[in-house]
């Protein structure tokens, strides 16, 4: 077998990933050649020295660390629901709210306004003297108008 | 059936001791795979409650179709891959300290030594220690991968190619070019 062919197939040979034909043949050529069976050691020894050293600790505290955060977690998505479960029926009661609001509105502007346009006859007459009949939508307080009869009769 | 999966199912039914189990089983593993993946503890504790947390709201989806360790390696592996590309934008220094779960901070290059053995041979250790740890972070990333699941997590050629989304054939060639490396690196250092 040759060297190069031998050497690109020694991690599979290391790991065992070889058919027993081929693996017998590259085992015959280690014995035999001493620069690919000191390569094969090389491979082999770097592989066990990657297992050197201080093995990786779990903190001890993981797994209770891990269920407080799925309480947290549970406890944010409950608080998230509740909103969301309340928000979507105000949504759905919305258009119903508009017209309420639009309806309520209409009736407060009736109640404000209207009392302003039903001007007595007494208004009407001031108003008539003071010449002020086209701005009677604007000024509608008869004591405004009283008010401006003084002043005019001084 | 992988005892795993019907651990998960038994969860994805409402179990809630089957998630512990699975807790039990895989908390190492996971840890051991993202410390080496990432480098650092803390970080790596930190992967590993988010790839549990994601196995635990992806149950009710849950469909067995490969063995339960490839299904969160996945996970573990995204997670991972994902953290050091955050990583390649931020600055980061070799002489800045490891925080340890217990939040000690710790100086990179520092490893505890044995309480029994030699100031010396306390030193060459870490020194060696740190030669390893470099030459495999050296490693482009899908062959230190490769190199962190079989040779770490101890996975056969099959597990690894299916978490890493590779054929068999893909796994053996990263392995073989990652040995070349670390030969070239580590031979040297070897004892004997």
């Amino acid at each position: 077998m040759i060297c190069g062919k031998v050497r690109k197939r020694l991690s599979l040979f290391l790991d065992g990933r070889l058919g027993e034909k081929e693996r017998r043949k590259i085992k015959a050529h280690l014995v035999s050649c001493s620069r690919c069976a000191q390569e094969e050691e090389a491979l082999s020894r770097t592989w066990e020295m990657l297992k050197e050293g201080k093995e990786i600790e779990v903190s001890p505290n993981f797994k209770a660390q891990f269920w407080e955060r799925v309480t947290r977690e549970k406890s944010k998505v409950g608080s998230e629901k509740r909103v969301s479960v309340f928000f979507p029926r105000l949504w759905r009661w919305s258009p119903a709210l508009v017209i309420m609001t639009i309806l309520l509105l209409g009736v407060g502007m009736y109640f404000k306004v209207l009392p302003g346009r039903r001007v007595s006859e007494e208004e009407m007459q001031i108003a008539g003297r003071l010449g002020l009949l086209e701005d009677l939508g604007v000024i509608q307080n008869l004591d405004w108008l009283d008010d401006f009869e003084t002043i005019k009769q001084r | 059936m992988d005892p795993d999966v019907e651990l998960m199912l038994k969860f994805k039914n409402g179990d809630t001791s089957s998630f512990d189990l699975l807790l039990d089983r895989y908390q190492e593993k996971i840890i051991v795979f993202a410390q080496r993946m990432t480098g650092d503890r803390s970080e790596a504790q930190d992967i590993a409650q988010e790839v549990f947390l994601r196995v635990y709201h992806a149950a009710g989806k849950y469909q067995p179709k490969a063995k339960f360790s490839t299904y969160i390696f996945r996970i573990a592996r995204n997670l991972c891959l994902n953290r050091l590309r955050e990583r390649k934008h931020r600055p980061f220094s070799l002489d800045c300290p490891i925080t340890t779960a217990e939040g000690r901070k710790k100086s990179r290059d520092f490893i505890d030594p044995s309480p029994h053995s030699s100031p010396r041979a306390a030193l060459e250790r870490k020194e060696r220690q740190i030669l390893i740890r470099e030459a495999v972070d050296s490693l482009p990333p899908n062959q230190k991968m490769a190199v962190i699941l079989t040779r770490y997590n101890d996975l056969s050629y099959e597990e690894a190619s299916k978490i890493m989304g590779c054929s068999v054939g893909a796994i053996g060639l990263l392995l073989h070019r990652a040995r070349g490396t670390l030969r070239k690196v580590l031979a040297p250092h070897c004892k004997g």
